[in-house]
């Protein structure tokens, strides 16, 4: 990919608010979950959006997913503007972000099979003629690195990394400009982890794709993006290349989440390149 | 093959447990229907005794149930004291009537919960979800005699449909004109049942919704830009499916014992006014065979539930299958 095509913006976010009334009479609260967002996503790159719990990064996801409307701000992706597009633009939108989430087993139907599930997105959108569909199954579910035996099974069938692999030939079905991983890698194994996200890296590579990578796992951070955004209460409060920010955070919250990330795995997250970080 | 067998076993069980409940309770209540002839001067005690030695009331429970046993087997469920005759034929009778009361406004009821409560789980803030739930508590407030009362008072006074006297039409009338008198006496009835059971469905069926859209399952779909009724209908309907089913089961069961008072108040032939009466009178046998005929309702129930959720769970057709 050339450096002007990386460089050039691919989603745009500016001052994002988003408030959620919690309870119930004269109980009730606003809890503003986002609080003037903006972000610029780059083509073929990856964000990593960290945070701790309850600091905004989900509900940012869903924003830019299109599966929650922000109460104001714009996220332009291209010429459309996601925050006041309307649903008829907005479900073909939908196409160009796609969304892998933390528990695999919850996002896949359990009433169908791994090609019913694949398939689905191309029948709906009707991308791919349907003699041509289980063709276009069995080749995505191959550039996930799934055999076609088990396109018949059921997601409660499948391991733990054969259905993150389904979710994300399921996303890659209708070719996205962006893919939002909200910690898709929880609940993996070292090594089902470590293959998922190199499977993510050739995918990139590949597909130019852009990533949005939502975690609180700095060690995998370190490794698998360009760029990381910090959130806290709402606001994104720091952002920089991903060396940068880790071996100089300057926001608080950032080195409380480093200090985090450093107790539990007993060493620093390392800058990237160095793989040894991602499965050790 | 071997699970239908097993099912079958199963609902012999349930029928086998449910008589012999229903003997033991009838044994523990006082008197039987010979009691009453005693305080008329007219029948003496020996005339009392000999009728309680021809129908082997005096004999110990255990020889009673064997003895029904023997005549159910025989097809006749025990004999009726009041009506002289056994009770097989005077339920079976009535229970055609009962069935098409009950499975009417079950249809209807589902006709109408489910739809309403996939609308009102889809805009939970909406109008039609605060509608429903203003509803909802206002008819599970209201209690079914009350709502049957005002249901027959509300046709009285307009005149929309024939609101008494479905005995004579329900069983006398042949061809269209049957077939027109039983629709039109059957509405009434069945609108009351319709009205007492939807809030429950609706209930569930919102509930089991809300839960489906709340996965994320449905957020991944609503990703690939699927059109809302079909997220709706298709994919979250689906998945709420599993816990509907089942309830269709038990509500057959639970739409009998509601269409028992509802019989009675609006004069519907079915079996509701038999076994009050019956009750009353303390024609054991005929009690026994409606507390028999309902515990069949809920076995078929169940077991129509079970092929439904066969067929439309993936997980359940391949376990059972394997």
């Amino acid at each position: 990919m050339t450096p002007e095509l990386l460089s050039r913006p691919l989603l745009v976010a500016r001052g994002l608010t988003k408030t959620y009334v919690q309870g119930h009479w004269p109980r009730r609260r606003h809890h503003k979950a986002l609080d003037g967002v903006n972000l610029i996503l780059r083509s073929g790159r990856t964000l990593a959006l960290v945070g701790a719990s309850g600091s905004g990064k989900t509900t940012l996801a869903m924003c830019l997913a299109a599966l929650e409307r922000p109460d104001s701000g714009e996220i332009w992706l291209g010429d459309l503007d996601l925050a006041s597009a309307r649903k008829g633009k907005l479900l073909r939108a939908r196409t160009q972000v796609q969304i892998l989430f933390q528990d695999s087993s919850g996002t896949l139907s359990p009433l169908l099979s791994a090609a019913e599930i694949v398939e689905e997105p191309l029948r709906v959108q009707c991308t791919v003629p349907k003699q041509q569909r289980d063709h276009a199954v069995t080749d995505l579910l191959r550039q996930v690195g799934l055999t076609p035996e088990l396109k018949t099974r059921r997601a409660s069938q499948l391991s733990g990394g054969q259905r993150q692999r389904l979710a994300i030939a399921r996303a890659l079905a209708l070719n996205p400009r962006l893919i939002i991983l909200d910690e898709p890698f929880t609940g993996l194994d070292l090594s089902a982890r470590g293959q998922i996200i190199n499977l993510l890296i050739e995918l990139q590579a590949s597909k130019a794709l852009s990533y949005l990578y939502v975690s609180h796992d700095l060690d995998v951070v370190s490794h698998f993006a360009d760029e990381v955004a910090v959130m806290h209460n709402g606001r994104i409060v720091e952002w920089g290349q991903t060396d940068n920010v880790i071996a100089n955070p300057i926001h608080s919250s950032t080195k409380v989440l480093l200090d985090a990330s450093t107790a539990l795995s007993g060493r620093r997250p390392s800058p990237r390149g160095e793989p040894a970080c991602v499965t050790c | 093959m071997r699970y239908l067998l097993a099912r079958i076993g199963q609902s012999l069980l349930l029928l086998t447990g449910v008589s012999l409940l229903s003997f033991a309770f009838l044994q523990l209540a006082p008197g039987d229907f010979f009691s009453e002839m005693r305080l008329s001067p007219q029948i003496s005690d020996e005339t009392v005794q000999g009728l309680r030695k021809q129908f082997a009331l005096d004999k110990p429970l255990h020889i009673r149930y064997w003895r029904w046993l023997q005549s159910t087997f025989h097809g006749e469920l025990g004999f009726s004291f009041a009506y002289n005759s056994p009770v097989a034929p005077l339920i079976l009778d009535r229970a055609g009537n009962t069935l098409l009361l009950t499975s009417t406004a079950m249809f209807f009821a589902w006709c109408v919960a489910v739809p309403l409560g996939v609308m009102s789980a889809a805009a939970p803030a909406g109008l039609l979800a605060r509608f429903c739930s203003i509803g909802t508590a206002a008819f599970l407030a209201t209690p079914e005699l009350l709502l049957a009362l005002l249901a027959l008072m509300l046709a009285v006074r307009t005149g929309w449909t024939r609101s008494l006297g479905m005995g004579a039409a329900v069983t006398t009338a042949q061809g269209w004109q049957g077939f027109r008198n039983t629709t039109t006496h059957l509405i009434l009835p069945a609108l009351v049942l319709v009205l007492t059971s939807v809030p429950v469905l609706l209930q569930h069926t919102a509930s089991a919704m809300r839960e489906a859209l709340a996965s994320p399952y449905i957020a991944a779909v609503r990703a690939h830009g699927i059109r809302p009724t079909r997220i709706l209908f298709h994919h979250a309907l689906r998945a709420a499916l599993n816990p509907l089913v089942s309830l269709l089961g038990t509500s057959l069961a639970g739409l009998l014992s509601a269409s028992l008072l509802v019989e009675v108040v609006m004069g519907w032939p079915g079996i509701g006014p038999l076994l009050l009466e019956a009750i009353l009178n303390r024609d054991v046998y005929v009690v026994i065979g409606g507390v028999m005929l309902s515990a069949i309702f809920l076995a078929s129930g169940m077991f129509i539930a079970d092929l439904l959720l066969f067929a439309v769970d993936p997980r359940i057709r391949a376990e059972r299958l394997s």
